[in-house]
Parts: C-alpha cells; structure tokens; sequence
C-alpha cells in the first residue's frame, strides 16, 4: 500500500525538524520531477512528504565577487532567467538549455538534480569542473561539502538523513574557458546517455589547468583525474592537448549498457566529447 | 490524367477541427456517466506462469465488484475479425489462468473512485506457479514441453502447438531452384525490423453502460465498431441488437484497434456483472504492454540476370509474434503479398513461421509488412544495383510491379489488375529534385560529417477489396439522404482516425451533388443504426469506404432525379447539377430549356409536401479492386561520426494517391507518415529483460525515444509530389494514402545512411551506437 503524509513547512527550520525526527521517512519533495516516478513505481512507498517549493530562503542567489551561491529550490528555469547566470556563468546557462524541456524545467530544481544522486544529472558534470560545493544544513549544524566528494553511488550521497540539501556554490573563474555537452539520443527530452564539460586554465597557449568531468560512464558522475593529470604531465600546449588520444580515460570511466547505449559506445563517444569540449573551452575551432 | 473538379482538390478545413482545436471532441477517457464505476486492471508480473489461487476478500471488502477467469466463459476467439472464419486462429479467452506475459491480465475490480479501483487491484491476492519464459524465438522453438498455448482453435477445428509454432505459411509461384541457375548475380541477406509501438495519443480506454432493456452501450476505442459488436455478442452470448458500439473519436489508433483490445472486453465483464456504467482508462505503462508492430525477421535472397531482370527469389521469415495470435496468419500472407507486389519475379518462394513467445502480443500498425519487407527488398535492390553496375533508379523502373499487371493487395488471396501507375513519374521528379544524380557519396567525404542521399519507394494497397472473395472480408454500408432544405447526411460505420476519412466522404458526396462541402454532413454512427463496415484499416478509407459514399450517393441522386423530373415536368436522364457560388445553391436544370430550373432545396421539400417521399437510399458496397497507392521517399542524411547521431536535412515525398481529394491533409499523412518511417529506421524499438520479462523501457515514454521535431527537417524542406494520375475504379479517381505514407520511409533513410559513410544497416533501429560500431570497425551491419 502506498501511505503518505505530506507537510508543507514555513521556514527551513522546520523542514529540519521534521528531517530529524523522520529521517530516511521523511523526504524532500522538490520539484518532483523524480520523486513522483519513483512513487509511481514502486520505489517509494511511504513516508512524509515535506515540500520546500515554496520557501523562500531556498530560492536566494547570492552573487559575491569570487562565487555565485544558489539556493536549493531554484528551479532550472529561474536559473536561466537570472541575470547573473546569464552573465557571469554563461556556460551554465548553455548548458541549461538542454536540460530536459520546457514543462520540466519550470519544476526540476537544482537541489533536486543534485540531491538525487544519479549519474546522469545534466548540472553536475560542469559544477564538478567549476569546483562547486554544496551545503548541507540539520537541525544541529551546517557543512560545506566540495561536489566532488558528494556522490557515493547511484541515487547514493554523502547527505545524512537528516540533512538538507540547501545551497549550491559555485565560484566564478573569470579566465578559464569552460563548456559542456549533453548527448541524448534526441535533442529535447532526453536523459543524457553520456556528457562531459572541461575547464580549461591557459597561459600563453599552455595547459596551466584543466578539469574534466562526465556523466553516464560510472555509477556517479565523475572527475576525469587520470586523464586531467595525463594532460598537465605532459605539459601539453593546448593544441596538442586537444589533438590528444586521452587514453587515460579509458581508466576513469567504467560505464554499463543500459537501455539507452553500450558500454562500448559510451567509451568511444566519451573521448569525442571531452576532446571537442577541450576544444570548444580552449576557444579553439570544433 | 486529372479531372477537373468543383471541389475536390482544393484545400478545406477539417469538420471535427475546430472542436478538436477547441477541446470539444470527445474521446472514451472523457466520457462520464452518474453511477459509474472505474475499473483497474489485474496483471500478471511474471512473463510465464498459472494461478494456482486467487483472493478476492480484502478487495469486496473496500466494495469493489470482482471478475476473473474464475467467472469467466472459456470460449475462445481471436480479437480480429477482418479475416473470414476460416482463416481465424483462436487463442484468447476473456480471462485466463494462465499468464503468457508480463502485464497479461487474469480479472479486473471495479470501484467507485479510481483510488478505491487501485487499492482494490492492490489487495488481491494471488498464489503463482512461475513457469519457464521463452524470452526469443531460439528459447521458444526449442521449447517441448510448458508450452505457451497448448491448443488453439482454427476457426472450430482444435490445433496442437508444437515448439511454440503460432501458425506457417508457405506460398509459391514459380521455381526458385530453376529461376536461380538462371541468375547470374544472386545476393541474399538477413534482415530484421523492430517491436515498434504505436503510441497513438489516447490509450486504449472504453466505457460500458448496461441499459435497462438488458441491453450495454459501448464507447472503445476501436476502428471497426461492427466487429467489437460481433465479438462482444459472441464472447458474452449476447443478441446483437443488445450491444450498441458508438462510433467515437479516439485518440489516434495507428492499427491498434483494428483487433478489439481486450480492455473492451473487460470493461464489459464489470459492467455486466456490477450493472452499473464501468470506464477504464489504461495508463501507459499498460498500453505498451497491450501491442505493438510485428517485428520480422528474415533472410531475402534474389537473384538476377546481367541485364537487371530479376528471376528469381526466396524469402525466409520467422515472427516473434509475442504471446497471442492477432491473426499472424494474415501477417504471414501480407508479407508475401506486398513483397510479391514490388517486383516482378516469375520464380518466387515465401515461407514464413510465427513464433509464440512471451512478450507483447503483436499486431498490425501502420504500414501492417509493408515497412518491414520494404526494408530488406529495397535494400536487396540498392545491392544488386551496385554488384550489376546499374543505376538503382532504372533498375526499379524494369522490375517494378505496374500497370497492367496483378497487384496481391493483401496476401495471396486479395488481387487485382493495376490501372493507375504513377511510379516512374513519380522517381524521375523526386531523383531531379533532390539532386540524386549529383550526391559526392562516402568515398569523397572526410571530416566529422558526412551527408547521404538516398531512396526508396513502395506502396500500399488502397484497401482489400478484390473480384472474387479472399480472406478478408471488406465492405462498407452507407446511407445518403437529401434534407428538406437540400442538405446532405451521411450516415456510416466507417472510421476516421484523423486522417480525414470521413471527410473525404463528405468531399466525394458534395462533388457529386454539386453542393458546398459544408452542407454536407456526417451523422453520428452506431451499430444500431447503421449497416456493417469491416474496419477502417488496409488504407481503405477514402477508396473503399468514401468509395462507397459516392456509390451511394449516386443511388440517392437518381431518387432525388426523379423527383426533380416530375418537378419540372422533364426526363431525369436530362438534368444537370450546377453550383451557383453566387446564390450558394446548386441548381438542378433541363438542359435545352433555361427557364426549366430548379435547385435541390425545392425538389426535396416539394417532395415532401407532395408525399412523394426523401431522396435517401442505403447499401453496402464492396470494391472489387485494390489498387495500389504507390510512394516513394528521397532522403538527405547527415550522420555525425562523432556520435553517430543521424540528422534528416531534406525530403523530397512522391505520391501517387490518384486524385487527391483534400491536399493539405494528403500532405499531413505524407509527413505523419515519413515521421513515423525515419522513427522505426533510427529509434523506435521496445526491448525485453529477459531475466524479468519486463520491456526495458518499463513502460515509460523516457525510454521509449521517438524522434522529436527536433529531428525532422524544416517543412520546408519537406517536398511533397502527386502523381498526376486517376484511378479509373476509385471514387472520382482516387486512391489511398496513409499507410503508404510510411512504408518506404525506413529503407529510404537506410539507404540515404549508406550513400553517406558507405555502410549498409539490415537491421532496424539503427542506433547512434550501431554507426559508431561499424565506423570502428568500417562494414556493414
Ligand atoms: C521528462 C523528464 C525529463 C528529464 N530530463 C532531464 C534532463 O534532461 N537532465 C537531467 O539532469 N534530469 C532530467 N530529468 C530528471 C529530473 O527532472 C531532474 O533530476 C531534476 O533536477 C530533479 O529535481 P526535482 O526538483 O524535480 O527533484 P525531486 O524529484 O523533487 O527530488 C529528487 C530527489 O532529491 C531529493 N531532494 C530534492 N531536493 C532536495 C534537497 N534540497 N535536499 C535533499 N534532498 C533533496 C528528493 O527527496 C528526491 O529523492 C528529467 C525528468 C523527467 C521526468
């Protein structure tokens, strides 16, 4: 049988309350976009359902000199129509544009596509690149936790059951080149099979920094670190670097096939994508 | 060569249009009645396996009216009545304790809300006896024993099954072993099509009221309400005259409701047991678990002499028909027939095997085996073109079945001479106007795109009429009366699933009256008022059906002659119809005497006044003809080597539909059509879990991908070509169109992906992932 309460909180405190007190039973209902599936299926089947659309402290975009910090229960929609996405992370903003369509963006929050958890979340692979962070806040305390130790496994996290997920961090790197691409099997409506975004930091045409991230090739998204590291060790000039075969990468990914492609196709298709983001974060020719 | 028509040929909104527009129209899942209960489903979750028991307790308890096998009548039938009894496989019972599926259904609860309905459906308790699931064909072949279906029924003569073998077909003319030592180049190749849904808007839905005369009123989706009637009086025992089937909109069908879903039938069962109105909705999960296309799966070989004459060639086919027959032994006969119809080959073999599995019970959709043996015929010919070093387009043009020959419409048995053949016009404008003769091909590209252009053409039939009866039944019951004002009603069981059937009815009718197109009017439709009409399926709709029509109408103006002769005290064979744009009347005259006139509007109400009665007349009509509505696509691709993605660039559609009657909706179907075509060559597919039985894609629309506007050219860059022919046996020349639509589109993207990396698919959807394979490993597929 399927049984649930739901709780419309007034403030973040309470929702916290309610964490603590209901812990794994007690679960954040943001956009909905996932979690509705998951009750249709089956996966989830009872609980509290406690709603934090309407709270406004989760809705905030602080923007500071050296980072951008979003509230939970931004939508993706209210996050391509700020001002401050549009400018200062105008990457982001691209990439947005091919999150999902229309009707779910006006839902999907970025909490929501964070907290989730899944592999193939189209915010994660270039908040990885841009060093981002994530704060998780309980009735008791707050932390900050670099995205990239945020993810443990499919639908997996670091966040406790008592925690909530309130706020994205993002700093500004005003002389990096960044990009990601999304491949789906169609354009609109699509879950990503495979994406990547690279950052790249240049000096005089050298490598100086460079980060790499995909979804769709692991049971999380990930750091590319083998093929960041093969890259910079061989203090590579950007041409060359985005000429690369990137073999290391090979031993970053480890992707299944699943409904949507093969393994073998999210290899070789990795190694295209990361190369023309290389490219296109380089502001080199694709 | 065309006509010249009041009418016809010109563009007209459609009638249901604005109330579609509008949210008017209503379909089944709209429909609501006081009293009514909502019912749900009960499936099986397991691929194979029988109920031991089945607790029903906890359901009552919550008021839920029950039914299942347990009250079940045993009688089997098969969904599909098109075929005629003789060639009828029986495998389905109301219920079953016996599950051949996952999502297959052993009773169903009733309840007040739709919430009570779904707790009901959740507290039933069933005990299993899982059996083995013979998730393939190879699995099921093999088999020996814990058989899908032990038994079935050939029309009332009881079959054994063995090794899971639904039905075979064989069918031959000729000598393929002789034909082939004539052959001096032979090719043979595998070729496999997808599980393709249908994903029409609507899920099968119905709603059920018992009347107070014992009697039930239906609302299915369907379209054929005479054979929902006949199949629902059969499996309840109940008189015809007690089951009323309304005609209503449904949301799209593409196919799936030629055959009565079983949803009908269990809607029936709760409300003849509750006595209360019932409605069910399926969700979508339960629609992709209720049909899907036939796959196929076989091996062409062909072979042909040096100057391109084909001589001889043999087809073996084996169907993954999931686990019931909707009629696979007209899929078999379909498939022969289209295959035989493309091109000329004294010396032909067709065998073909239907296979039981545990899946998705198939059936027809859009196109029926025309898609799927256009696929490997058209890509066998694109190969022989290339080993015999001959054009592909002139190749076609001398073997292509056309005028004068015999065209199998429908299997074996459904045949007839063709006398309209747009095709060579229709290949030499699309070839010119895509610029086929100036494509670079593979060798000459580099770089991360490359661009393709390709063809293929094909047909369907115009529905399954023919001289002498087959296995189909096809005929269509119209009745046209003239109103006192001079209106027009028509009154018809035939379909229309939003291509513009009926209306085209209305066009042919106006036409022949000389009256406006919106003084014509299509009555409501029910089984009780109407006479039989097998189904709108078969691209019969604007040939046999709207044919019918115009043969009616014709009937009813010579009552309607009669009237005005004695009216104006002149000869009926001497009046003439004119329309008067100016007055908006059609004006009756005698012809030689101008001050002899009169207009409809006055004859009928003066026979009225007079007692000499309506200008009405009602019959059933069959066609005695099938001619084929021939198409064919010119396709340019651009495939991505560096993902795979294939991005469609322009089409050029050739169509020949004889006269057409209303080209903008004409053009729709063209679109429709392709859209659906480049969706089974590129995405549409639904998969199995073999360890679960369950699809893939769960039944959910974000794992069932179909392409999205995205991927289809601009419009314009969409050409659209009509033959400029007329089909002498059609109603004012016409032909049909909406499954050729979409039969040569799979093979036309298939080629256009050859012409640009060189690599040849035989096996649909080709992934992104497929075209990345073969570049890696650079052959073909
Ligand atoms: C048709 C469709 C298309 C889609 N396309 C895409 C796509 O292109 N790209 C993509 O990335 N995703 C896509 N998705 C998935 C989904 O829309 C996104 O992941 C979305 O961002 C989830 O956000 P939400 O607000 O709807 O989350 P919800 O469904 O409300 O929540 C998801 C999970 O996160 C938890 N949660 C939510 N917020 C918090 C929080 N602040 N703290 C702690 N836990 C929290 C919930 O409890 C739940 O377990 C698609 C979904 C659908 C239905």
């Amino acid at each position: 049988m399927r049984n649930f309460r739901f709780l419309q909180p007034d403030s973040v405190s309470t929702v916290l309350k309610a964490k603590e007190e209901e812990r794994e039973n007690g679960r954040i209902l943001a956009g909905g976009t996932n979690l509705l599936s998951y009750i249709k299926m089956g996966r989830v089947k009872e609980g509290l359902l406690i709603d934090i659309t309407r709270l406004d402290e989760l809705k905030q975009i602080e923007d500071t000199e050296n980072e951008v910090s979003f509230g939970a229960s931004l939508t993706i929609t209210e996050l391509l129509n700020s001002s401050v996405v549009q400018n200062r992370l105008s990457y982001l903003h691209d990439t947005l544009t091919h999150f999902a369509n229309p009707l779910i963006r006006n839902q999907a929050t970025l909490g929501g596509n964070i907290a989730d958890g899944s592999p193939i979340a189209d915010t994660i692979p270039i908040l990885l690149v841009l060093d981002a962070t994530v704060t998780a806040a309980s009735s008791k305390s707050e932390r900050i936790i670099p995205l990239k130790e945020f993810f443990v496994g499919p639908g997996k996290t670091v966040l406790a059951a008592d925690e909530l997920l309130v706020k994205v961090s993002v700093p500004v790197h005003e002389s990096s080149g960044v990009k990601m691409i999304k491949l789906g099997l169609r354009n609109g409506t699509a879950c990503s099979v495979t994406s990547a975004a690279v950052r790249v930091e240049q000096d005089n045409k050298k490598l100086r920094e460079i980060r790499i991230a995909l979804g769709g090739v692991a049971p999380t998204p990930i750091r590319a670190y083998n093929c960041e590291n093969a890259l910079l060790d061989g203090l590579f000039d950007i041409e060359a670097a985005a000429g690369a075969e990137l073999e290391a990468l090979q031993q970053d990914i480890n992707p299944i096939s699943d409904v949507r492609g093969t393994a073998e196709y999210r290899r070789g298709v990795s190694v295209n994508l990361v190369k023309r983001a290389l490219r296109s974060a380089a502001g080199m020719e694709v | 060569m065309k006509k010249e028509f009041q009418f016809l040929g010109k563009d007209f909104p459609r009638k249901e249009g604005r109330a579609r527009a509008n949210g008017f129209e209503k379909y089944p899942s709209d429909l609501y009645f006081d009293n009514m209960l909502y019912g749900r489903i009960l499936r099986s979750p397991y691929p194979h396996a029988r109920i031991k028991s089945i607790d029903f307790s906890e359901a009552e308890k919550l008021g839920a009216v029950c039914v299942s096998y347990e009250d079940a009548p045993g009688k089997r039938f098969n969904l599909r009545l098109v075929s005629v009894p003789k060639a009828t496989y029986k495998d389905w019972q109301l219920f079953s304790d016996h599950m051949r599926q996952v999502g297959d259904f052993f009773g169903a609860v009733a309840a007040e809300t739709e919430e009570l309905a779904e707790q009901a459906a959740r507290v039933v308790k069933v005990e299993w006896e899982i059996l083995p699931a013979y998730m393939s064909m190879d699995a099921a072949l093999a088999a020996k024993d814990n058989l899908i279906h032990d038994k079935v029924f050939l029309e009332d003569q009881e079959i054994k099954i063995k090794n899971n073998i639904a039905c075979t077909r064989e069918v031959v003319e000729g000598d393929i072993e002789a034909g082939f030592q004539e052959a001096d180049v032979i090719v043979e190749t595998e070729f496999e099509t997808p599980r393709q849904y249908h994903c029409q808007l609507e899920p099968r839905s119905c709603v059920v009221r018992p009347e107070a005369d014992g009697g039930i009123t239906v609302w299915p989706t369907t379209q054929a309400v005479h054979n929902t009637r006949i199949l629902i009086g059969s499996v309840f025992n109940l008189p015809l005259n007690k089951v009323n089937v309304v005609r209503i909109t449904g949301g799209g069908h593409f196919g799936s409701g030629i055959h009565t879903n079983p949803v009908t039938l269990i809607t029936t069962a709760l409300a003849l047991k509750s006595k209360r109105p019932v409605k069910i909705v399926q969700s979508r999960e339960e629609d992709m678990y209720d049909h899907v296309r036939y796959p196929s799966k076989y091996v062409l070989k062909v072979g042909a002499r040096k100057d391109g004459t084909l001589v001889a060639g043999h087809m073996r086919a084996y169907i993954d028909i999931g686990c019931h027959h909707i009629q696979a032994l007209a899929y078999l006969g379909v498939m022969s027939g289209f295959w035989h119809s493309l091109y000329r080959m004294e010396n032909m073999k067709y065998e073909g095997t239907a296979v039981y599995t545990n899946k998705v019970p198939t059936c027809a959709m859009q196109g029926y085996g025309a898609p799927q043996v256009t696929f490997g015929v058209e890509g066998t010919m694109d190969m022989l073109a290339e080993k015999l070093e001959i054009d592909p387009i002139q190749l076609r043009i001398k073997n292509y079945v056309g005028l004068g020959e015999v065209f199998w419409g429908q299997g074996p048995t459904v045949k007839s001479p063709i006398f309209s053949d747009g095709v060579v016009e229709l290949l030499k404008k699309g070839a010119e106007s895509i610029g086929y003769y100036k494509r670079p091909g593979s060798q000459k590209q580099t770089g991360r795109y490359r661009r393709g252009i390709g063809f293929a053409r094909g047909f369907h039939t115009s529905g399954t009429g023919a001289p002498v009866p087959g296995e189909v039944k096809d005929y269509t019951t119209v009745q046209v009366k003239v109103n006192e004002d001079g209106t027009i009603d028509i009154l018809t069981a035939l379909m229309d699933h939003g291509g513009g059937t009926l209306d085209a009815a209305a066009k042919i009718v106006a036409e022949e009256f000389q009256v406006p197109f919106d003084k014509v009017g299509i009555s409501p439709a029910d089984t009780r008022s109407t006479g039989y009409d097998v189904c709108t399926h078969a691209t019969r709709g604007v040939y046999c059906g709207a044919g019918a029509a115009h043969e009616v109408a014709k009937k009813t103006k010579d009552v309607l002659l009669e009237y005005a002769a004695r009216y104006l005290d002149a000869y009926p064979d001497s009046l003439i119809f004119s329309y008067d744009e100016k007055s908006g009347q059609t004006r009756i005259s005698v012809w030689g005497n101008p001050e002899k006139t009169t207009t409809i509007a006055a004859v009928a109400e003066h026979a009225m006044n007079k007692d000499w009665g309506t200008a009405i007349y009602s019959k059933s009509i069959r066609k005695v003809a099938c001619p084929p509505a021939y198409t064919n696509y010119f396709v340019e691709v651009e495939v991505d080597t560096e993902t795979g993605h294939v991005k469609i660039l322009r089409v050029v559609a050739g169509s020949d539909a004889g006269t057409v009657i209303n080209p903008i909706l004409a053009k729709g179907q063209l679109h429709g059509g392709f859209y659906r075509g480049a969706g089974m060559a590129l995405l549409e597919n639904t998969s199995y879990d073999d360890k679960t039985g369950c699809l893939t894609n769960k039944g959910s629309m974000i794992d069932y991908k179909m392409l999205g506007i995205d991927e289809m050219p601009d419009p314009d860059d969409f050409e659209v070509i009509f033959a400029d022919t007329y089909e002498p046996t059609g109603p004012m020349g016409a032909k049909g169109i909406g499954e050729a639509a979409f039969n040569p589109a799979p093979a036309a993207v298939t080629s256009a992906i050859c012409d640009a990396i060189g690599i040849r698919f035989t096996k649909l959807p080709i992934l992104p992932e497929d075209i990345m394979d073969a570049l890696g490993e650079g052959h073909d597929k």
